[in-house]
């Protein structure tokens, strides 16, 4: 009896062990045939039209903004300055429309390196003070703050009309040079990486993306909505929130002006817009081959109510109304803030709308889990 | 309740859940959620009544952690036995009594089931406790220390199954029509599971399942059948969704059923079925189970675990006490294996205003909650409660003398779209934390 008990509870342990070890392969959801489900056309046209030309173009203008800073190096000049300013805003505008994606795959594997580079608002004080002491070192933990495009924002804008004389007949001017230098290339070489362990011929993770079928919360889809939704939700209170006051203690009237995105140059509504439509082109399904499927055919496809009428329809229409709110204020946006806060104001109740759809209705509506970690649930 | 039976089933449970236990806690612990639960979080959401149970410093609660790991394996080889599941059942229950954020109905039932092995002399063959010391061997137990084992799961599985009986799970096939879509992906059967009569199968099999398990593993003439379903439904459910150990709890824990008679078929062995009559304790029993008190102890046991059993099949109807929908208020909701009954989702933007300067503001959540307790609590009004009163303290430390704090909140519920779940004029600060009724929830609206 006695080896009986033994060999039964052994048996009974491995039993247990077996599948458990099982189904967690299956439980991954990982579909090695992939590309024949609705699943993964949509999964593939995020992946391929959205994600990977958004990480190709930002890489794309971060060279030519380098490019560019070199050369305007080499004889700082009014022209110069002014092509480096438009590149800049041209980078910019493209971070924008890859931030999304930053919460998971080769742009997280290490650490979230792509939202290191737009850390705003900058501290231009701790900026000088590299400049002066010559310490060029932007990816030092305590640089945090003083690197990305804030800083080129500070640097190429900062100075207002004096800003070339920083870098020609200014005192410590090669410093200055030499600190542009070193903030332009941490943009490119980050924004490179990031391309580079997405593409094919590099890290291949669109494989791994095209792959990751299901709807855990290590699923591609899961994945991509809590990404996406926390790039928003974050966005929306750093953006819009903190400069309007909106946090506590609150303020009678606005507001945090130079806490905006963008402050020096002054495009901090086109760089919310371009975010904001980013994170629509991925619902909407539109990349560079124009239309095509997006989260919003999961929803469709899951027949997926909101009081009585599609949910899809709903998000749709509300982002509509965000773009059309957000297309009304004027730039520079720390100066409508504090003249007129009222639209903007609106503008934010809007956001708060979509991020309750986001964040809410739609994962809810596929089954997505929405957390930033792991976790059990019965 | 009187009689004795053979002590294998008894054995195999301490062996079989005690790997169980262990295989839990390192699995806990490797996912690191020690640190992400327990030693991250600012702020915990206790249990009420509960409130003075806090964590540990970080290596206070990885020695927590380690006990658990020696005492479940101490359980299984039956050493210290006693002692060994004293210290698990309060390490274990400790954690939980923590942070109500990660409140698992399997994770209460293991408390239960470690407090019904505190009871038992499982130790009492094929242990290292029978090496140290052989006259502790027997081969046979009272009845009652299986027989409390089987009602327990017999009450787990009813009550899930009549959990079930709602219109939600029953006529719309709610949540499982979100949930099986998901597995697709899944080899053979992955393509049905998109189809919505699937989702009407499974729903109805699920409630049909466990309304009947418990008797048909009772009883002998359906109890192998029984037992295959067992490992054919949970071995099913742990591939379909995200419910951790619950289906190993399970199988390891239905071993109970087993009788002597199941051994030998399952082994193909001629074992002699034991005989129903009693027969006497051999060799003779160590002085604890004969000492001049016996009488009283076991009246007082019986009485105890009479109460006990009360208690468990009173708990989960005390919702009836709460006016609303419980799905959507969820007052009495815990500690009745409702499990897998709901989709629910929400969103929260928390406001605090100071009365003496009007001014308002929107609390930035991220900054006090990490983002699984910001997910528990947008669908739990005790929790949103708590951190409103959590929110209050912050702000009252910041010098706002007295804080009005108002929530937004949109839940929604099985597929309804979200609707506002809180009544956001009602400065929740001034709330009180009791068992009561919250008014401030407002009514759930069904949609056609």
């Amino acid at each position: 009896m006695r080896r009986k008990t033994f060999l039964f509870s052994a048996a009974i342990c491995l039993l247990l062990t077996g599948i458990f070890f099982s189904c967690s392969k299956s439980g991954g959801g990982s579909n090695p045939g992939g590309g024949t489900t609705a699943k993964d056309s949509i999964l593939a046209n995020i992946g391929n039209n959205i994600i990977l030309p958004a990480y190709l173009s930002l890489s794309a203008s971060t060279g030519s903004l380098d490019s560019a800073t070199l050369d305007f190096n080499t004889g700082p000049n009014a022209a110069k300055l002014s092509a480096l300013q438009s590149l800049f805003k041209t980078a910019y505008l493209s971070w924008e429309s890859a931030s999304e994606y930053d919460g998971f795959g080769p742009a997280y594997t290490n650490q979230p390196i792509l939202s290191g580079l737009n850390l705003f608002p900058t501290n231009n004080t701790l900026i000088e003070s590299n400049i002066s002491a010559g310490n060029n070192n932007v990816n030092a933990f305590a640089n945090a703050a003083a690197k990305g495009f804030p800083a080129l924002d500070y640097l190429l804008f900062g100075g207002g009309a004096n800003t070339l004389a920083g870098f020609t007949t200014g005192s410590g001017a090669a410093n200055r040079k030499a600190y542009l230098a070193a903030v332009s290339a941490d943009i490119k070489v980050e924004s490179n990486a990031a391309l580079k362990g997405w593409q094919a011929s590099g890290g291949n993770y669109i494989a791994t993306f095209l792959s990751g079928t299901g709807n855990s919360v290590s699923s591609s889809l899961g994945l991509l909505i809590n990404s996406m939704v926390q790039d928003f939700e974050v966005g929306k209170n750093d953006r819009l929130g903190i400069p309007l006051g909106k946090q506590p203690p609150g303020q009678v009237l606005p507001v945090l002006p130079n806490e905006v995105e963008a402050y020096y140059s002054g495009i901090s509504v086109q760089l919310a817009l371009a975010q904001l439509k980013a994170v629509q082109n991925i619902f909407l399904g539109v990349g560079v081959q124009g239309a095509g499927p997006g989260l919003k055919d999961y929803l469709v496809k899951a027949n997926a109510q909101y009081h009585g009428g599609p949910l899809a329809d709903t998000i749709k229409a509300s982002f509509a109304s965000a773009v059309s709110g957000l297309q009304a204020i004027p730039d520079p946006f720390s100066v409508t803030i504090q003249n007129n806060p009222a639209p903007t104001t609106a503008v934010y109740v809007t956001f708060q709308q979509l991020v309750v759809l986001l964040k809410t209705d739609m994962p809810s509506a596929l089954g997505v889990l929405i957390t930033f970690g792991d976790n059990d649930g019965d | 309740m009187t009689g004795t039976k053979n002590i294998v089933a008894l054995v195999v449970l301490r062996i079989v859940f005690g790997m169980v236990l262990f295989i839990s806690t390192i699995r806990f612990m490797v996912k690191g959620w020690v640190d992400e639960f327990y030693i991250a979080p600012k702020f915990h959401f206790p249990f009420q009544g509960f409130e003075w149970v806090r964590p540990l410093p970080a290596a206070g609660m990885y020695i927590v952690f380690a006990t658990m790991l020696l005492t479940s394996l101490m359980i299984t080889a039956g050493l210290f036995y006693r002692w060994a599941v004293a210290v698990f059942l309060f390490c274990f229950t400790y954690v939980e009594l923590i942070d109500k954020t990660f409140y698992l109905n399997h994770y209460y039932f293991v408390s239960l089931f470690v407090f019904l092995l505190l009871l038992v002399p499982a130790n009492r063959y094929f242990s290292l406790d029978v090496l140290r010391r052989p006259s502790l061997r027997t081969d046979r137990v009272p009845a009652w220390t299986i027989l409390i084992f089987q009602v327990q799961l017999c009450l787990v599985y009813f009550f899930a199954g009549l959990s079930k009986l709602n219109p939600d799970w029953l006529l719309r096939a709610m949540p499982l029509r979100i949930w099986l879509p998901a597995n697709t992906g899944l080899p053979v059967i992955g393509p049905l599971l998109g189809k919505v009569w699937v989702a009407y199968v499974f729903s109805w099999f699920g409630a049909v399942f466990d309304l009947s398990i418990g008797f048909l593993l009772l009883y002998g003439s359906t109890r192998r059948v029984a037992y295959v379903f067992v490992i054919l439904f949970h071995v099913l459910t742990a591939c379909l969704f995200k419910i951790g150990m619950f289906p190993w709890i399970m199988i390891a824990a239905t071993t109970i059923f087993f009788s002597m008679s199941f051994f030998s078929w399952g082994f193909r062995a001629a074992v002699p079925a034991t005989p129903s009559s009693p027969t006497p304790l051999s060799p003779p029993a160590p002085p604890s189970l004969h000492s001049p008190q016996t009488v009283v102890r076991k009246n007082l046991r019986f009485g105890l675990l009479a109460l006990y059993f009360l208690l468990q099949v009173l708990v989960p109807f005390r919702y009836l006490l709460y006016p609303g929908h419980l799905f959507w208020t969820e007052e009495g909701y815990r500690f009745s294996w409702r499990v897998m009954l709901m989709e629910k989702s929400g969103t929260d933007f928390f406001y605090v205003k100071d009365p003496l300067t009007g001014r308002r503001g929107e609390v930035n959540t991220g900054k006090y909650l990490t983002p699984l307790q910001e997910r528990m609590m947008a669908t739990q009004p005790d929790m949103i409660l708590q951190y409103a009163h959590y929110l209050k303290r912050v702000y009252q430390k910041k010098g706002m003398t007295d804080p009005v704090v108002t929530v937004e909140s949109y839940v929604t519920l099985n597929g309804s779209g979200s609707r506002l779940y809180i009544d956001s004029t009602v400065d929740l600060a001034k709330q009180p934390e009791n068992v009561y009724h919250k008014t401030w929830i407002l009514p759930f609206i069904e949609n056609k």
